[in-house]
């Protein structure tokens, strides 16, 4: 009587997630199909086999690509320093308001980014207009607004890590004659750096992609692979677009697949 | 190190966000008082008017209802989605099962710009389903699928169910596997185990996702200003085309305050939600 | 060598030590016994310079070091969970505190090689802690704590996480690298038995006092307060109540003649259950009581009795007793030592 109905339920599953799966998947094997024909107008399916929409990418997209890794390398070493500051800080200080500085060290994740990217651009504006210095169009406004977002990106994984620190191995170390500065520096420290990797690699992998922070805060002109990318698509989507697009999904396949367990293990670990 | 030299660290990132962030948000919601003179200038004078404005005017209700709506389908979808793939996840060691983690956690790492490029090229009046429909001669024009909210849903939906499986993920895994056991050796069915036993220890996770997917979905502007073509018309698209496109900063401003207080009002009720269920797994 | 005085140390309007004074010889290894919460660790982290006391002073070889930051007192610590640095090997554990207090490379090599040769850790030299057992965590520990040649070793509970059997040798261990290196010793225990079998002296605490610092053998044999009496080993406690010169246990006809000079109105006669003899004769002075239950455990047969006054007698005896019998109790009289009253460990009270 029961054995029928059980096979049932792990079809169903097998079935559903199966079909998750492939829409998952779909979109972005749409995006590598198109990307092979004749470079020009996209559409599907393309008139004969070429890569010339690979062969023939403008260089422009190289400059583009570097200076968003660039962006988001300075972001995210910024908020690396800044976001495991806070953690240790909050973990370990004794703050009398912990509860308030944490959420305000929070609050780059929670209000939404493009919200973001407006009050840094009236931000800007303002300053220029008040005779300040001008960070529109400039990488170094971009940098600060990115930052600001890394920043609790790499606190709340290290904070989620010190959850668990043994703070006894800070005694110990003392105990047996270090300074403040050589605990933190050879036990502190080697026993957090891998999650304030793990936190610079989400705040990296988000910088990157960031495109309602950046949209406001980038100059006409001035390259930024994930603004730059938005624009074409909807103005001018050619298969150079989609060739561009594959190869950013090839690279991001590859680093998350080499980064694939210790992400899932920080996963696990911050519940 | 001692407390109060931790405690001192705090002033590192404190200062930083008060001085980027802080300025930026005091600008910002010092601009949404005042009102605009028209490509992008602004006259300092305090008034209410904007939130007047966007209290008369039902466009902006309309819209932010519209909004309210889709995030909430999008939602909906992306538990009916994850849950399955949770259970999935914790139930098998296959390799077919780490293959399909490697998808969830590749996904959520992927551009949203490419994977809504993907929808495009799916969608669009050259893609392959209204080839495939006009090579049925089941129909003579393309159907125009960019720009309806099936389209922003659908990317929507792809756009979260990756981060929905990872935050329902660890609450499922954490699920004790003997008391699965138990309630199948006291004579229940998958399915009643699934609704008695898994459904409910997975609730906390379910509800923490489900908000904090709200939350990101209302906020969101990429994946559903390049779906929208120029047509449909969500909040966060709208303060885009206030701050870009009418150059009304002011208005902008009002309106991102809107969606802000929305946004952080669902995220802390979120944090409440996870507090309220947290005990109770403590003891 | 070591020497505490008067020490006391309050958190907000709770006292964890209350002006505790002893003192340790040169190369002595003294026990801190009590239950949790007795304030035992909270004396043992202000020795190590972890928790400052809120009076008093500590002294080492003579020079006050209450003031003094832990990482200058150059003291070893053995922690409860070990605390061993996971991301060093054993050896750099053990090295440790060679390399920050900047010892001379050649000599720091050797003297790692020489701690592993003695807690017989060599070839574990280049292993992580994650990959050692319990007992060679332990061992990597005592190994760390005595490398930097420490003026005392402390140790907190170390033995707590080990099972029975473990816990046997590496107190074995402990003593032989103890007697070894001769270095003082205090170490905090919640385990009597631990205590008495490796302490020259043991002080037995409870709430933030130190009831009695005394040899293993004293402090059995002759308990000053009924706290001692109860913590350390198992005794029968009866409350006795003064009547002019003569004790008497309440609740009974029983009374003892006191000793001249003692003006307490309060005292507890305790006596060892393994003191007391039974018997189906009556003997001279002899109590009539009525077995109640018999238990068994291996080590000794635990015979109730109740007595035809009420007192409930704990006695250990071989004989073939059984329920319901009638038997006389006796003991001699320097094996019911009168003790200070006060309260009593709450778990066996």
């Amino acid at each position: 009587m029961k054995p029928r109905f059980e096979q049932g339920y792990w079809l169903v599953l097998e079935v559903v997630v199966g079909i998750a799966m492939a829409f998952l998947l779909l979109p972005l094997i749409f995006v590598a199909l198109n990307s092979i024909g004749p470079a020009g107008l996209a559409y599907f399916p393309p008139p004969e086999f070429s890569i010339s929409s690979y062969t023939t990418i403008p260089v422009k997209w190289l400059w583009s690509t570097l200076a968003a890794i660039g962006l988001g390398l300075s972001s995210t070493a910024g908020g690396a320093v800044l976001g495991t500051l806070a953690a240790l800080a909050l973990a370990r200080g004794g703050l009398r308001a912990r509860g308030l500085v944490e959420s305000l060290c929070r609050s780059p994740l929670q209000i939404p980014s493009l919200v973001l990217g407006v009050a840094f651009l009236q931000f800007y504006s303002w300053a220029a207009l008040s005779g300040g210095p001008d960070l529109r169009g400039s990488y170094m406004g971009l940098a600060i607004a990115h930052t600001a977002v890394a920043t609790p990106f790499v606190m709340v994984v290290v904070l989620a890590r010190l959850k668990k620190f043994d703070w006894y191995l800070e005694e110990a170390a003392q105990g047996l004659g270090a300074s403040p500065m050589q605990t933190f520096v050879m036990v502190t420290l080697p026993i957090i750096a891998p999650a304030v990797l793990s936190g610079c690699f989400f705040a990296f992998l988000l910088s990157i992609d960031n495109v309602p922070l950046s949209l406001f805060l980038v100059g006409a002109g001035q390259p930024l692979l994930p603004v730059d990318l938005f624009n074409s698509i909807q103005f001018d989507l050619t298969r150079t677009v989609y060739a561009v697009s594959t190869i950013v999904s090839a690279i991001t396949t590859v680093v998350v697949a080499t980064a694939f367990r210790r992400l899932t293990s920080v996963f696990a670990a911050s519940g | 190190m001692s407390r109060h030299v931790y405690a001192r660290l705090i002033w590192a990132p404190i200062l930083y966000l008060a001085l980027s962030l802080g300025v930026a948000v005091f600008i910002f919601l010092r601009n949404s008082l005042y009102t605009s003179a028209g490509f992008g200038s602004i006259v300092a004078t305090v008034s209410a008017s904007n939130f007047q404005k966007l209290v008369s005017d039902s466009y902006y209700a309309e819209v932010l209802g519209e909004t309210i709506l889709v995030s909430f389908i999008v939602v909906v979808i992306s538990a009916c989605l994850s849950l399955p793939i949770a259970l999935y996840l914790r139930h098998f060691s296959t390799a077919r099962a780490r293959i399909y983690l490697v998808i969830v956690v590749a996904s959520s790492a992927m551009s949203l710009v490419v994977r809504a490029l993907g929808w495009i090229s799916i969608m669009n009046d050259n893609g392959p389903i209204n080839g495939l429909l006009k090579a049925l001669h089941l129909i003579e024009t393309p159907i125009a699928m960019i720009g309806t909210n099936g389209a922003i849903i659908t990317g929507l939906v792809h756009g979260f169910v990756p981060v929905f499986v990872l935050t329902l993920f660890p609450v499922t895994q954490a699920i004790d596997r003997s008391v699965e056991q138990a309630a199948e050796g006291l004579g229940a069915s998958r399915w009643q185990t699934l609704f008695t036993v898994l459904i409910p220890l997975s609730m906390p996770g379910l509800v923490s996702a489900s908000l904090i997917t709200f939350a990101m979905c209302m906020g969101a502007y990429t994946t559903p200003a390049l779906l929208a073509g120029g047509k449909a018309m969500l909040f966060p698209i709208l303060i885009q085309q206030q701050a870009m496109v009418v150059l009304n900063y002011p208005m902008a401003a009002t309106l991102a305050f809107v969606l802000t207080i929305i946004v952080l009002g669902i995220t802390w009720s979120s944090l409440a939600a996870a507090r309220y269920f947290e005990p109770k797994e403590a003891r | 060598m070591l020497a505490v005085e008067n020490v006391t140390i309050r958190y907000g309007a709770f006292v964890a030590v209350k002006d505790i004074s002893f003192r340790a010889a040169k190369g002595e290894f003294i026990s801190l016994l009590g239950p949790s919460g007795c304030g035992k660790t909270t004396l043992l982290r202000s020795i190590a310079g972890y928790v400052l006391p809120s009076e008093g002073k500590i002294l080492l070889d003579g020079r006050d070091v209450t003031n003094l930051p832990a990482r200058d007192r150059r003291i070893g610590m053995v922690f409860q969970n070990y605390a061993l640095f996971p991301h060093m090997t054993v050896a750099a554990n053990v090295g440790f505190a060679l390399r920050v207090t900047k010892w001379p490379k050649q000599q720091a090599v050797e003297r790692v090689r020489e701690m592993l040769d003695i807690v017989q850790l060599q070839s574990m030299a280049d292993r992580y802690p994650g990959q050692l057992s319990g007992s060679q965590q332990q061992r990597v520990a005592l190994a760390r704590a005595l490398a930097f040649d420490p003026r005392l070793l402390l140790l907190d509970e170390p033995l707590g996480a080990l099972d029975l059997r473990l816990r046997e040798a590496m107190q074995t261990e402990i003593m032989r690298l103890q007697r070894r290196t001769g270095v003082t010793a205090i170490f905090v225990t919640h385990d009597q038995g631990e205590a008495l079998s490796m302490s020259d002296r043991v002080a037995v605490m409870n709430r933030g006092n130190i009831e009695q610092l005394a040899a293993p053998r004293e402090l059995y044999n002759a308990p000053r307060t009924e706290f001692v009496a109860d913590f350390v080993g198992r005794s029968n406690i009866f409350q006795l109540e003064r009547k002019g010169n003569r004790w008497h246990i309440i609740g009974t006809e029983i009374s003892l003649l006191a000793e001249p000079g003692t003006e307490d109105q309060r005292a507890a006669l305790s006596i060892r259950p393994e003191r007391i003899r039974l018997s189906l004769e009556p003997v001279d002075g002899a109590l009539a009581g009525t077995v109640t239950s018999v238990i068994f455990n291996g080590l000794h047969q635990a015979v109730k009795v109740t007595t035809a006054s009420g007192l409930e007698v704990v006695a250990h005896d071989h004989g073939d007793w059984h329920d319901g019998q009638g038997v006389y109790l006796s003991w001699k009289s320097n094996d019911a030592r009168i003790v200070s009253a006060g309260s009593r460990p709450e778990s066996r009270a």
